[in-house]
């Protein structure tokens, strides 16, 4: 593959990622039997129109150490989206996996460590939320994506761990009812209370990349239960069901708009539980087969 | 940057915020109302916000309360510039009932007096008077701070000799 298409790939993610956004919005207002935002540029760039608009906007900085964690935050899911790219182009190769898998890690910390660095209280309590929806999660997530992509299991397994794979993307992408660390009315938007202009535009548009990321990895975890994951084809595939895969996440969050917020985290953590003990029942029947 | 320029980012995408300065809560529930799906605000790209440092356009109702006033100073104060603000209800535009009393300030117009000794400046203020006011004509008021309509009223009064 020459450099422009490689470039042309990784810069895919920088820039649809507010455009799937802004098409989610628009979906998610038919859903409810409302127009949206108006207009063609709109229906399509409203979420960029936000982000330009917060980069025009004054800075108000309550610490320097939340801006420069804020700016890591987004510099490390940029890396990731990039790293997860290169994976679609070469998914044999096995350590662009370890560190797609690694820097997933470290993206989702930084976000972490921005919530707890904020001086504030509804942001303590925010991130308090979010290290409870994270640890829910983030463990599960991570084992059964490594599993999925390096080990060929049978179909079975490979059911429930993409189930657990589903289940995490849509819980990390923060959407209704897991978006309790931002609970906007209730706690005054929580980790992203003392965020303003430039630095919330930022913090924006990670959360933007970051759902790509999460979106892409699912569309792929898709068709790799399929079986057709691996080809130049399927990556092609992988780009293209995307979007539809970010706006059924959405469709889901607004079904779910009407979910008691506060019992989200333990009945997930009850979800995610049976299905590992589920895939253990499962393994130890593959094993006894063979 | 120019006022007008700073404006224009503002106009594709208006985040509001609402903040009560001790309103009766009429003026409140027809905010609310004009936020609601019926008359779909997102069209403008409006957003309800939770936090003032989100915030372009503060959707401002009350006459000023002497209780709330170090509150309502400080939440306008993290208002990032620019700051619009629009003042909702005859309470917020002039104090409306409690015109004169002694624990009100009496409206924005008094308040902004008070704002300006604090060093808080506003950008831009539009009056939508009403107690309480439509839905329709805060959504107007909105376009208006925004630049999407035109003033229909002028500013002049007229006083009649008896
Ligand atoms: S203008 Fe009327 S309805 Fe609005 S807050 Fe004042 S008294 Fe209440």
């Amino acid at each position: 593959m020459d450099y422009t298409s490689l470039a042309l790939i990784t810069a895919i993610p920088f820039l649809v990622a507010p455009i799937y956004d802004s098409i989610e919005r628009k979906v998610k207002a038919a859903i409810q039997s409302r127009i949206g935002p108006l207009g063609l540029a709109r229906s399509f760039l409203q979420s960029w129109f936000d982000l330009i608009k917060l980069f025009s906007k004054e800075l108000v900085l309550t610490s320097y150490g939340m801006a420069l964690i804020t700016i890591l935050e987004l510099l490390f899911v940029s890396i990731t989206v990039v790293i997860l790219q290169i994976f679609l182009i070469t998914p044999q190769l096995e350590w662009v996996i370890a560190l797609l898998i690694t820097f997933l890690s470290i993206s989702s910390a930084f976000s972490l460590i921005r919530a707890i660095s904020l001086d504030n209280p509804f942001s303590s309590i925010g991130a308090f939320r979010e290290f409870y929806v994270t640890l829910a999660v983030e463990g599960f997530f991570l084992s059964s994506l490594a599993i999925m992509l390096l080990v060929e299991e049978p179909i079975i397994i490979k059911m429930l761990l993409f189930c657990i794979a589903a289940l995490s993307c849509y819980v990390l992408s923060g959407r209704t009812p897991f978006d309790i660390a931002e609970a906007e009315p209730e706690i005054a938007s929580g980790v992203y209370i003392e965020l303003s202009g430039p630095l919330l535009a930022t913090t924006s548009y990670s959360l933007h990349i970051r759902r790509y990321v999460l979106a892409e990895i699912l569309s792929y975890t898709l068709l790799k239960l399929i079986g057709i994951a691996g080809t130049g084809f399927a990556s092609l595939i992988t780009l293209l069901l995307t979007p539809i895969t970010w706006i059924v996440l959405g469709v889901v969050s607004v079904m779910l708009g009407r979910t008691r917020v506060d019992v989200g985290p333990i009945t997930l953590l009850k979800v995610m539980l049976i299905l590992i003990f589920l895939m253990f029942v499962a393994m130890i029947f593959v094993v006894r087969l063979v | 940057m120019k006022l007008e320029e700073r404006l224009r980012g503002v106009r594709r995408s208006p985040w509001v915020y609402h903040l009560n300065s001790g309103s009766c809560n009429a003026c409140d529930i027809e905010i609310l109302d004009a936020l609601t799906p019926f008359f779909d605000a997102e069209r403008f790209g409006v957003k309800l916000v939770a936090s003032p440092r989100h915030a372009d356009v503060v959707l401002f109702t009350g006459p000023v309360t002497r209780e709330a006033l170090p509150k309502v100073v400080k939440t306008l104060k993290a208002v990032p510039r620019p700051r619009i603000v629009v003042a909702i209800g005859s309470c917020a535009v002039g104090g409306g009932i409690w015109w004169n009393t002694y624990s009100t300030i009496g409206g924005f117009e008094k308040f902004q007096g008070v704002l300006k000794q604090q060093g808080v400046e506003i950008d831009k203020v539009v009056y939508v008077p009403g107690c309480p006011a439509r839905p329709e004509a805060i959504i107007y008021g909105l376009l208006l701070a925004l630049g999407y309509v035109k003033q229909k009223v002028s500013k002049v009064v007229k006083v009649v000799e008896s």
